[in-house]
């Protein structure tokens, strides 16, 4: 909205447009979270892999560089009585540098990396647990994309309420509604009219077949998620024999069926006794 | 937005003096003790397993001739605790029906844990619940006695009527769901893409938090941020008592003290009540027999809020074409699915519409 006027309500439109400026900036895809990265054409796949490669090969020649560094430096520091650790922590540094660069240039590409890692087959001894990390994997790149898809949902539903609040608003002032500009007097009072609008636009969007559909998605994301998280955790402790939920849910099974069975003896015992009585 | 924005002076101010007032609040709010919950003495008269069922110390000043002499037995949902039926001296469903002369038993499911992942609808409405029944029905001397279901209770509550109608004289429905595919239930729309028997397989039993957080995203920008707001503002209010504060924190305490449910249970109750609506088209068994609605024969009243968020009116509604009953009466609140037991005008409607219900159908 463009219009300014100095009957006294600015205050309200700068707060609408503060709002604004908000959901524009919570909005602001990230670069991880573009959609299109993972589709890419067979051209950019293999500029990417290409890419990849440089940065591990930068990587890894920083890294040699940190362990060269540090061995002219031990044999002129043994000299001089330098302390061990500083040996580790020469060797920290180098590797962290190393990463540091490599991280920060290649973000992207060392997902594309590990894209391209996750689809070769698992093979050799750590097979079983190279799938169940796959797994897991994927199921937090499902589920983050789905956050992300829904979470611009919900900023959708909110600068639609501003909007809505806006009209409100210039309604209010074309009717010269009592009292206060636009019939808002204080902050508390355009709070409240923007719940309002947020409810109005939530409700619509809440009870569309997409909306109900996206939300169940997440939903069930996050159970594989959680799932596969919960596998990994179960692999940990059997190695140290430790007892899982599995476990306990076997013997909770068995004790029902266990308790089912008495009931029932139970009752036939009670109906013979009855039986014998009469 | 720079300050050479028109308005923004201005909006600062606002902001400003709104954020002091907050702040009054909240300050108020830091001041605020413990409460207390649930006012009506009680006796815990028999249990199994986490199940806990109670009854309340008459009130003595009703005369014996006008008491209802057939006792009541509350069924209630598995979702929140029941105190919510006794919360305070001035909101209490079960005070209003002891100061009117009829005798109250509840039923407390307790807190599932771990090891109750396995219960089953069945184990709810063929063993716990007729458990309970039986016990006061032996206890109390009479062979039927009335059956009161809130919410989910409810909907057990119907189950337990048509699977075992001669044991109770009157049904009463508070706020019941019966047909879950109203265009109106939200809850039931956003349930039917979940994968409930994965969400079951991975969580064992479901959490309360996560139930909370659901009902709270029902309406997200009233109950996440303005309900608080309005307190806050309240707070600040010289008019404001105490009390209004008790009031908030106790319902915040009823609010967000959510049972996990036990697994199995949600997985059926969400499989066969919410997803397919099996109650309704009478398709549903428990435990091997049929729940045929039409079975209900005793009287029937069916209590629903006008304003109910979580279970709309039309989906109690329905309720009178499905049931067998001859005596079947509605009575309709003008409030919300909470309201319907603590707002000022529910302490006088509800517990007269149910007192007086009753005793006209009391044996004699």
């Amino acid at each position: 909205m463009t219009e300014s006027t100095n009957d006294g309500s600015d205050w309200i439109q700068a707060w609408i447009e503060q709002q604004r400026e908000q959901l524009r900036r919570a909005g602001m895809p990230s670069s991880s979270a573009d959609p299109a990265t993972g589709s890419a054409s067979g051209d950019k796949v293999s500029d990417q892999v290409r890419d990849i490669g440089m940065r591990w090969l930068e990587a890894g020649q920083a890294y040699l560089q940190g362990w060269q560094q540090f061995a002219q430096r031990s044999a002129a520091g043994a000299a001089a009585g330098e302390p061990p650790l500083k040996f580790g922590e020469d060797m920290l540094n180098a590797w962290q540098g190393a990463w540091a660069g490599a991280a920060t240039a290649g973000e992207g590409a060392t997902r594309q990396f590990a894209d391209l890692i996750s689809r070769l087959p698992a093979l050799g001894l750590a097979r079983e647990q190279t799938e169940a990390w796959r797994e897991l994997m994927a199921a937090q790149a499902e589920y983050h994309q789905l956050e992300q898809e829904l979470r611009t949902v919900w900023t959708k539903v909110q600068t639609d309420a501003l909007t809505m609040l806006e009209r409100l608003i210039r309604e209010r002032k074309a009717q010269g509604t009592e009292g206060a500009v636009g019939g808002v007097g204080e902050y508390r009072e355009l709070y409240n009219l923007w719940v309002e609008c947020g409810e109005k636009v939530f409700s619509q969007v809440a009870h569309s077949e997409p909306y109900c559909k996206l939300q169940a998605q997440l939903g069930n994301a996050a159970i594989r998620l959680r799932a596969g998280q919960q596998a990994m955790l179960e692999r940990l402790l059997k190695q140290f024999d430790l007892p899982t939920r599995s476990e306990l849910n076997t013997v909770h099974k068995q004790m029902r069926e266990l308790r089912e069975r008495v009931a029932t003896l139970e009752a036939q015992l009670a109906e013979a006794r009855g039986e014998e009585r009469s | 937005m720079s300050e050479s924005t028109p308005g923004s002076s201005e909006l600062a101010a606002v902001t400003g003096d709104f954020m002091r007032r907050m702040s009054q609040g909240l300050a108020a709010l830091a001041n605020a003790g413990e409460v207390t919950i649930g006012c009506s003495a009680k006796d815990a008269v028999f249990s199994e397993d986490k199940v806990t069922l109670y009854r309340y110390r008459p009130s003595e000043v009703v005369a014996p001739e006008l008491r209802v002499r057939t006792p009541v037995l509350v069924c209630y949902a598995l979702v929140n605790r029941p105190y919510m039926m006794d919360l305070q001296t001035d909101r209490s469903l079960i005070r209003g029906l002891l100061q009117r002369g009829v005798d109250v038993y509840l039923i407390d499911w307790g807190y599932p844990d771990g090891a109750d992942r396995y219960l089953a609808l069945e184990d709810y409405v063929t063993r716990y619940l007729p458990h309970c029944v039986d016990f006061v029905r032996r206890t109390s001397g009479h062979e039927q006695i009335n059956l009161l279901g809130v919410c989910q209770g409810g909907t057990m509550s119907l189950c337990y009527a048509a699977l075992y109608p001669q044991r109770l004289r009157n049904l009463i429905t508070m706020v019941t769901p019966v047909d879950f595919h109203t265009p109106e239930n939200l809850l039931t729309k956003w349930s039917r893409h979940v994968d409930v028997d994965a969400l079951v397989a991975a969580t064992g039993n479901v959490s309360g938090e996560a139930l909370n957080a659901l009902f709270v995203s029902l309406m997200p920008f009233r109950l996440n941020s303005q309900k608080y707001v309005d307190l806050l503002h309240q707070l600040n209010d010289a008019k404001t008592s105490g009390a209004t504060l008790e009031n908030f924190l106790r319902m915040e305490k009823w609010i967000f003290d959510s049972p996990d449910q036990a697994g199995e249970m949600f997985r059926q109750f969400l499989t066969l009540f919410v997803k397919q609506n099996r109650l309704k088209d009478g398709t549903l068994t428990i435990g091997g027999r049929k729940v045929d609605l039409k079975q209900i024969g005793m009287p029937l009243l069916n209590i629903y809020a006008t304003q109910d968020h979580l279970v709309p009116p039309s989906s109690s509604k329905p309720l009178e074409q499905l049931t067998g009953s001859r005596d079947y009466s509605t009575h309709e609140f003008r409030g919300g699915h909470i309201g319907i037991y603590v707002s000022g005008t529910a302490q006088r409607e509800i517990p007269d519409k149910i007192a007086g219900w009753l005793r006209e159908r009391d044996q004699s």
